[in-house]
């Protein structure tokens, strides 16, 4: 069996396994969340050339030191890899500010040091580490401008993390940050480009940054958001966008529900249509070719809505889907 | 000698110009989409250029064996003939498609029956 080298240790591995997969077998307890190649949890670094498949999206300056993602990474003969240097990935930050927006949606604004220049930009996603958990975030604003990152963390029934963000993180609390990682962002070359934003939950907060840099940027093409909840308090920016909306001429917020109404006062909101998100999405829009779309949210809804545009003429590479799963496979 | 056949059809530009129409048919056929449906939509059209590149008489990196390895999961999954030809119905409505003279698709047709074998782990 051939092995993997990790800190003294040596991992026999199967072909086909992943270097993450044989780890935690061996139980050497790596760091990982999302096992998609997505989150960038589960880097290590190497020099081998068997890693060069694993690096999919990996910042330039990382993959020039080596960094790799295990679970991508399926070796056919003996490797050598090695833990990362932390002080390389992380920043320190501190919680500034925490409201609590509904029963189950926090928002949180964090500190960034001054002294580092992190060129992130809104709709790239961080990942938070506590106590040896790692869970990814998206990013709500331009930090760039703002000084502070702002995230929207959604409480996940039994979800550590998020519970503990949600319930017990205070004001003044130090966090461990790495990142930023992603490529849905908003480009300014697209400036004249019909914009359509597409998210369920907390997968507005991504779109929410990537909308608020494009009307600073002065977008000139049509914006269109559509945000689906099953109730009305999971539409927990109604009030903030649809102002949004009556302030710029080119933006426009269509809240859907696909819950059964218990308020009816929200029927009484013309805006809000019944409905799941991609059906509304889709018996709205008109235009599919030239436009640029950014969906995140709902595993289901995401790949659902992606496939429903490809299939309506759109450009798969005018696609950006948020490639998130909200599923914690490290609990499984 | 009279050019490639991948010469004669257009090229890489002909492979680009069939690439979505194709993708699109088949994701449509719900006897086959499920084969062809994958979070990672961007890999699968990959997957399909590089078949139709092949078909098209093009430069490619497939060899019997590894048609044979990749399609090894679906035949486990109940991939079949009558699978396969809805697939072979879709390449050629492709080509009809794009006005692709009788002479060239025939060519492209009878490289993608050669796969059967192969792609069916017969």
């Amino acid at each position: 069996m051939p092995k993997i080298f990790f800190n003294k240790q040596a991992i026999p591995f199967k072909v086909g396994q992943s270097v993450l997969d044989a780890m935690i077998e061996f139980d050497c307890h790596p760091a990982y969340s999302c096992k998609k190649g997505v989150c960038q949890s589960c880097l290590l670094k190497s020099d081998d050339k068997q890693v060069a498949n694993a690096q999919k999206d990996v910042k330039e300056t990382l993959i020039s030191q080596g960094y790799f993602l295990a679970c991508q990474c399926y070796p056919k003969e003996d490797i050598k890899v090695n833990e990362t240097d932390n002080s390389e990935l992380e920043i320190d930050v501190k919680l500034i500010s925490k409201k609590h927006i509904s029963s189950d949606i926090v928002i949180l604004k964090l500190s960034l040091p001054d002294d580092k220049n992190l060129n992130i930009k809104p709709g790239q996603f961080i990942n938070l580490t506590h106590q040896g958990l790692i869970r990814s975030y998206s990013i709500a604003n331009n930090p760039q401008k703002d000084k502070f990152i702002e995230l929207h963390i959604q409480k996940v029934q039994n979800g550590e993390m998020s519970n503990w963000l949600y319930d017990n993180l205070t004001i003044g609390d130090s966090l461990k940050l790495k990142g930023p990682f992603g490529t849905c962002i908003y480009l300014e070359s697209h400036l004249n480009n019909a914009l359509v934003l597409i998210g369920t939950g907390t997968g507005l907060a991504p779109l929410i940054g990537i909308i608020k840099q494009a009307l600073a940027n002065n977008h000139q093409g049509k914006i269109t958001l559509f945000h689906g909840s099953r109730h009305f308090n999971g539409l927990y920016l109604h009030q903030d966008l649809k102002n949004l909306a009556s302030e710029h001429d080119n933006f426009i917020y269509y809240p859907c529900l696909s819950g059964e109404v218990e308020d009816k006062s929200s029927l009484h909101d013309t805006n809000i249509s019944q409905g799941r998100v991609n059906k509304i999405a889709m018996s709205t829009l008109t235009q599919f070719n030239s436009a640029k779309f950014y969906l995140c949210g709902h595993p289901e809804m995401v790949k659902n809505m992606k496939k429903m545009l490809y299939l309506s003429g759109a450009d798969l590479n005018n696609i950006n889907a948020d490639p998130f799963e909200y599923t914690d496979y490290s609990s499984l | 000698m009279s050019d490639s056949l991948f010469e004669s059809i257009g090229g890489e530009g002909a492979v680009n110009a069939a690439v979505d129409l194709f993708y699109r048919k088949v994701l449509m056929d719900e006897s086959i989409s499920h084969f062809f449906e994958s979070t990672d939509m961007d890999a699968q059209r990959n997957k399909q250029k590089s078949f139709l590149t092949f078909a098209f008489g093009g430069p490619n990196n497939y060899s019997g064996k590894s048609l044979r390895d990749a399609h090894t999961p679906l035949v486990n999954n109940g991939l079949n003939e009558a699978h396969f030809m809805a697939v072979a119905g879709h390449l050629q409505s492709t080509l009809d498609e794009l006005g692709v003279p009788k002479e060239l698709s025939s060519q492209v047709m009878a490289i993608a029956a050669g796969t059967i074998d192969d792609v069916l782990n017969r």
